[in-house]
C-alpha cells in the first residue's frame, strides 16, 4: 500500500512538472551592446570595437576626401581654366593692328 | 500607364500604407501596457518603407519616370475641384528616400534616447505621424494637399516640442513655434486665397500656366512670408533654437532635417511662379542672406550644443533661401537633402553625448570626448567637416555649388558678402564645438558614465555618417541639373568658399588659444552680447510684442468692446431704458383714489379728443 | 480730440463694472487660497464668512449684507416686502441693487475703499496677506481699484527658480496677493527679469544693425557684383541705332570668328 502510495507521489510529481511546461529562465538584457562595469571616478572602459567603428569611419572619410582629390580635383580647382586674356595673340583674337585704320 | 510609372507608384504608395499601419486601431493603443509595441512596429515599418522606396528611386534614375497622378475627385464647389493628387517627380521621390532614411535612424536612435519615457509608444507614434504628414507634403501635386501636410508637420512640432509638459521653458517654447507658424501660415492661407479666386484652380499644373496673365507679386510676397515662417528665416527666426526644448530625436527629425525645410520646399515646388518675378527673387535673396548672417552670429558664442546646432540650421536654411533667390531651386533641394545626413547626425550625437554626461549641454563642461566616447565624437567630426563644406563631403556639393553661382551671378553685391562672411562663421563654430566637446581635458563630474556601446547609438550613427560622407556625391552624379550649372570661372571664385571657411578655420583656432587666457573677468564687450543675447532680437520682441497685445487686448476687447455691449448698448441699456417707465407705473399703481380718478378723466378726455371729428 | 483721450474718456466710463468684474475674476483663483488661510485661524465670523463664500457661489441669488447670520431666502423676502410697502421711486432700484449676479464672490471678498487712515492701511494689508512695507494701493483717481494692492510689475519667470514654491509652476505661494494683471505676467507671457544690457542699448543695436543691413542690401542692389568674361552683345551692330548712332554711316560687320 505504502508502495503504490510512493507511486503516486511520484506520478503526482511528475504530471505538475509536465503541466508546469519548461521552465523558464530568466534573461536579464541591459539595453544591448557589450557590457560595461559600473564604475567610479575612473577612466571609463573602451571596447575594441567601439574604437575600431570610431577609427574605421574617420578613415573612410579621410580616404574619400583624397582619394577624390587626386582623381577628381576639378571639383574644387575649377573644371577648365579660365581664360588668361593677356596670353592670347590680337591674331587669335581677331584684333585688327594699332597702325591698321 | 507606362510600366516603369506604374512600377515606381505602386512602391510608393505601398510605403504610405507601411506607414500608416503602426496607427491603426487594431496594431496597438498608445497607452498599451505593452512597453516597446508600437516602437519597435514603426521602426521596421520606417525601415521597410525606406527599402521600398529605393525601388521607384531607380526608376526615376533609370527612366526619368516622372508622373502625376490623380485619382480620386474630392471635393467639388462650382467649377473648383480638390483632387487627390500626387506628384511623383525627382524632388518628391529623392526627398522621400531622404527623410525615410533619416527617419529610420532617428526612431532607432530614439528607441534608445526615449527609453526610460513612460509614454514612449506615444512618442513614436507622433514621430511617424509627422512622417506621414511630411510625405503629404512634398507629394502633394495641388495647394490643398500641401496645406494638409503643412498644418501636420505644424502641429506635429508643437506636440513633440512640448513633450516634457511639466516644463515651463517647454511650453513656452511650443507656443513660441506655434505662434511663430501661424504667422507663416497667414502668408500661406492668403496666397491660397488668391491662387483660388484668379486662377479657379489648386492644382500646381494649372496654377503654372494661367498664372502669365496676373501680377503676381502680392500672392508671392505671402508665400514668402509662409516659407520664412516654417523655415524660420530672420523676424521669424526665434522659435527654432527656442524648439531645443524638446526631446533630442525630435530636434534632429523636425527642426534640422524635414520640418523645417517645408518651407523651402513649398518655393522649390512653386518657383514657376516666382522665377520671373525679379521682385520676389531680391526678396528671398536678401531674406537668405539676413537670416544666414544673423543666425551665424548668433551661433558663434552659444555655449548649449543644441543651440550651436539648431542656430546653424536657421543658418543653413538661410542659405537655402539664398539659393531660391538665385533662381536655382535645383540646388536648394540639394542642400536640403545633403544638409538632412548631417545635421540629424550632429543632432544625434549631441544627444548621445548629453546623456552620457547626465543631461550636460553646456559644451564648457564637456570635453575630451575624443578619448571617453570615440565613435560618437568621430561622427560629429564627420557632421562638422560635412557642414563646412569640406570638399567631397555632403555639404561641399551642396554648399559650393550654390557659393558658386552666388559668385558668378550678377546680383547684390552685399548679399554675396553676407553669405561668405556666414560661411567662414560655420567653420568658426562648427569647430568651436569640436574644440569644446571632443578635445581637450573633460571638465565634467568623474562620475558621469559614459557608455556609448550600444548598437541603438552605433548603428544610426554610423548610416548617418555613411550618408553624409558620400550623399551628396551620389546625388549630384544621379540627378540631371535643370539649369546649366557654369563650368568655368576665375580661380579665385571657385576656390572662395573654401577660402573662406579656411580662414574661418583658422580664426576658429587662434579664438580657441586665446580662451586658455583670460583678459577680462566678465566678457561685457557689445559685440559678444549681441551674439550672445541672438541679436537682442527675443529680448527685445519677445518683451514688447505680447506685452502691447495683452494690453491692447484687455484695453480694448475687454474693456472697451466688451463693456460696450454690456453697459451702452446690450442688457443694461435695456435695464437703464426700462427703468424710469417701471418707476411711474408702480408710483400710478398705489392704490390711491386721486391717481386713479386723475388717470380716468384723462384717459376719458383723450377719447373725447380723439372722436372729435 | 485724438484718439488715445478718446480711448481714456470712454473706458472711464465703463470703469467701474470693468473693475468690479476684473477684480472678480482675479480673487476667483484668491478665494480658495483665503479659505485655507483662515480656516486656520481661529476667529469664528471669519470662518462664517468663507463658507458664505462657498454658499454663494453655489445659489445664491439675493443677497443682504454677509454679516447678518439669517436666513438668505427671508432676506429676500424682507427686502421685497419693504420695497414695496416704500412705494418711492428708490425704492425699486434699492430693489435692483440687492439682485446680483449667481456667481463669483461676494462683496466682502471686493476689495474696500481706499485706505486713508494709517488704521485702514494696516487693515488692508493684512486682508491681502501683505506686510505694511510692501502694501501699496493703487493711486486712488476714481477709477475705482480701491484698496488694491498695487504690485510690481514683475513677471512670475523672474522669480527664484531654485525656491520650493507652493505652486513651482507657477512660481507662487498660497495666499500671496495677486497682481492686478497677473495673467500677462504669467511664465510663458511677458518676461521682465532683467537683462545684461539696457533696453536702450539693445533696440539701438538691434536696428541698427537691421537697418545697416538694410541699407547695405539697398546699395548692394545699386551695384551688383558680377565679374563679366566679356563686355556685353548685343545685336544690330551692337544696338548702334537704338543708341542714336548716325544711320548713314553703320559700321562694318565685326567678325570674331574664322571659319
Amino acid at each position: 500500500m505504502s508502495s503504490l502510495g510512493r507511486a503516486l507521489g511520484v506520478l503526482r510529481a511528475g504530471t505538475q512538472i509536465l503541466r508546469r511546461g519548461p521552465i523558464k529562465t530568466v534573461t536579464r538584457k541591459a539595453g544591448g551592446g557589450a557590457h560595461i562595469e559600473p564604475q567610479y571616478r575612473q577612466y571609463p572602459q573602451l571596447t575594441k570595437n567601439q574604437k575600431f567603428q570610431a577609427e574605421l569611419i574617420s578613415s573612410v572619410m579621410w580616404f574619400w576626401i583624397l582619394w577624390h582629390c587626386w582623381h577628381d580635383p576639378d571639383a574644387v580647382m575649377g573644371h577648365f581654366p579660365w581664360p588668361d586674356a593677356s596670353a592670347w595673340t590680337d591674331e587669335e583674337l581677331g584684333i585688327p593692328a594699332d597702325d591698321e585704320e | 500607364m507606362h510600366p516603369p510609372t506604374v512600377m515606381m507608384i505602386t512602391p510608393l504608395m505601398m510605403t504610405f500604407v507601411l506607414l500608416i499601419t503602426p496607427l491603426m486601431p487594431f496594431s496597438s493603443h498608445p497607452h498599451s501596457s505593452k512597453k516597446n509595441q508600437i516602437v519597435n512596429w514603426t521602426k521596421n515599418a520606417v525601415k521597410s518603407a525606406f527599402l521600398l522606396s529605393i525601388a521607384p528611386l531607380v526608376f526615376l534614375l533609370d527612366y526619368g519616370a516622372e508622373t502625376v497622378i490623380t485619382n480620386w475627385h474630392w471635393i467639388n464647389i462650382m467649377t473648383f475641384d480638390i483632387n487627390l493628387s500626387f506628384k511623383f517627380d525627382s524632388y518628391s521621390i529623392i526627398f522621400v528616400s531622404v527623410a525615410l532614411y533619416v527617419t529610420w535612424a532617428i526612431l532607432e536612435f530614439a528607441s534608445w534616447y526615449m527609453q526610460d519615457d513612460p509614454y514612449i509608444n506615444r512618442f513614436f507614434s507622433y514621430l511617424l505621424l509627422f512622417l506621414i504628414a511630411m510625405i503629404i507634403l512634398v507629394t502633394a501635386n495641388n495647394m490643398f494637399q500641401l496645406f494638409i501636410g503643412w498644418e501636420g508637420v505644424g502641429i506635429m512640432s508643437f506636440l513633440l516640442i512640448g513633450w516634457w509638459y511639466g516644463r515651463a521653458d517647454a511650453n513656452s517654447a511650443a507656443m513660441q513655434a506655434v505662434i511663430y507658424n501661424r504667422i507663416g501660415d497667414i502668408g500661406l492661407i492668403l496666397s491660397m486665397s488668391w491662387f483660388a479666386m484668379k486662377f479657379n484652380s489648386w492644382e500646381m499644373q494649372q496654377m503654372f500656366n494661367s498664372m502669365d496673365n496676373f501680377s503676381m507679386t502680392l500672392p508671392l510676397l505671402g508665400l514668402v512670408l509662409a516659407a520664412a515662417g516654417k523655415s524660420a528665416q530672420f523676424m521669424l527666426h526665434p522659435w527654432l533654437p527656442s524648439a531645443m526644448e524638446g526631446p533630442t530625436p525630435v530636434s534632429a527629425l523636425l527642426h534640422s532635417s524635414t520640418m523645417v525645410v517645408a518651407g523651402i520646399f513649398l518655393l522649390i515646388r512653386l518657383h514657376p511662379l516666382l522665377e520671373n518675378n525679379q521682385v520676389i527673387l531680391t526678396t528671398c535673396l536678401c531674406l537668405g542672406a539676413m537670416t544666414t548672417l544673423f543666425t551665424a552670429i548668433c551661433a558663434l558664442t552659444q555655449n548649449d550644443i543644441k543651440k550651436i546646432v539648431a542656430f546653424s540650421t536657421s543658418s543653413q536654411l538661410g542659405l537655402m533661401m539664398v539659393a531660391i533667390g538665385l533662381n536655382q531651386p535645383q540646388l536648394a533641394f540639394l542642400h536640403v537633402c545633403t544638409h538632412a545626413f548631417f545635421k540629424s547626425m550632429l543632432f544625434l550625437c549631441s544627444g548621445s553625448i548629453i546623456h552620457n554626461l547626465n543631461n550636460e549641454q553646456d559644451i564648457r563642461k564637456m570635453g575630451g570626448m575624443h578619448n571617453l566616447a570615440p565613435f560618437t565624437s568621430s561622427c560629429l567630426t564627420i557632421g562638422s567637416l560635412a557642414l563646412t563644406g569640406t570638399p567631397f563631403l555632403a555639404g561641399f556639393f551642396s554648399k559650393d555649388a550654390i557659393i558658386e553661382a552666388l559668385n558668378t551671378s550678377n546680383l547684390n553685391a552685399w548679399a554675396l558678402a553676407t553669405t561668405l562672411i556666414a560661411t567662414s562663421f560655420t567653420a568658426v563654430y562648427s569647430l568651436r564645438v569640436i574644440y569644446f566637446v571632443s578635445m581637450g581635458y573633460p571638465r565634467f563630474p568623474a562620475i558621469s558614465p559614459i557608455d556609448e556601446n550600444n548598437p541603438l547609438v552605433i548603428n544610426p550613427l554610423k548610416r548617418l555618417a555613411w550618408g553624409s560622407i558620400i550623399a551628396g556625391f551620389l546625388i549630384t552624379s544621379y540627378v540631371l541639373p535643370t539649369k546649366t550649372p557654369i563650368m568655368t570661372m576665375p580661380l579665385a571664385l571657385k576656390l572662395s568658399a573654401l577660402l573662406v571657411s579656411g580662414l574661418g578655420l583658422l580664426l576658429a583656432l587662434e579664438l580657441a588659444s586665446l580662451t586658455s587666457k583670460q583678459f577680462k573677468i566678465t566678457p561685457n564687450i557689445p559685440l559678444h552680447n549681441f551674439s550672445n543675447m541672438l541679436g537682442f532680437f527675443p529680448s527685445l520682441v519677445h518683451r514688447s510684442a505680447p506685452k502691447l497685445s495683452l494690453i491692447f487686448g484687455q484695453k480694448i476687447a475687454s474693456q472697451m468692446v466688451d463693456q460696450t455691449w454690456f453697459e451702452k448698448i446690450g442688457p443694461k441699456n435695456m435695464v437703464s431704458i426700462h427703468l424710469p417707465l417701471a418707476i411711474k407705473i408702480s408710483n400710478i399703481q398705489k392704490g390711491m383714489i386721486k391717481t386713479y380718478l386723475t388717470l380716468f378723466f384723462l384717459s376719458l378726455t383723450l377719447a373725447f379728443l380723439f372722436n372729435l371729428d | 480730440m485724438n484718439f488715445m483721450a478718446l480711448l481714456k474718456m470712454w473706458s472711464k466710463t465703463l470703469q467701474d463694472s470693468y473693475r468690479e468684474r476684473r477684480v472678480r475674476y482675479l480673487l476667483s483663483g484668491h478665494q480658495e487660497i483665503r479659505f485655507f488661510n483662515s480656516c486656520s485661524s481661529d476667529d469664528p465670523s471669519k470662518k462664517h464668512s468663507n463658507l458664505q463664500i462657498l454658499f454663494s457661489r453655489s445659489a445664491c441669488v439675493f443677497h443682504s449684507s454677509v454679516s447678518q447670520p439669517l436666513n438668505m431666502a427671508a432676506v429676500g423676502f424682507r427686502n421685497w416686502a419693504r420695497a414695496l410697502s416704500k412705494g418711492k421711486g428708490p425704492g425699486f432700484s434699492a430693489l435692483l441693487s440687492q439682485v446680483r449676479a449667481a456667481s463669483g464672490p461676494s462683496k466682502d471678498l471686493l476689495p474696500g475703499p481706499y485706505p486713508k487712515t494709517p488704521e485702514e492701511r494696516a487693515a488692508a494689508a493684512k486682508k491681502y496677506n501683505m506686510t505694511l512695507d510692501e502694501y501699496e494701493p493703487m493711486s486712488d483717481n476714481g477709477e475705482g481699484y480701491g484698496d488694491y494692492p498695487k504690485l510690481p510689475d514683475r513677471s512670475q519667470h523672474e522669480r527664484d527658480p531654485g525656491y520650493a514654491w507652493d505652486h513651482p509652476d507657477l512660481r507662487r505661494n498660497w495666499g500671496e496677493p495677486m497682481h492686478w494683471d497677473f495673467d500677462m505676467y504669467i511664465r510663458t507671457r511677458v518676461d521682465t527679469s532683467p537683462t545684461p544690457v539696457d533696453w536702450r542699448t539693445m533696440s539701438k543695436h538691434l536696428f541698427g544693425f537691421v537697418g545697416f543691413m538694410l541699407l547695405m542690401f539697398y546699395l548692394g542692389d545699386q551695384f551688383p557684383s558680377y565679374q563679366p568674361v566679356a563686355p556685353k552683345l548685343y545685336p544690330y551692330k551692337n544696338l548702334y541705332l537704338e543708341k542714336g548712332g548716325d544711320p548713314e554711316s553703320q559700321p562694318e560687320d565685326v567678325k570674331h570668328y574664322e571659319i
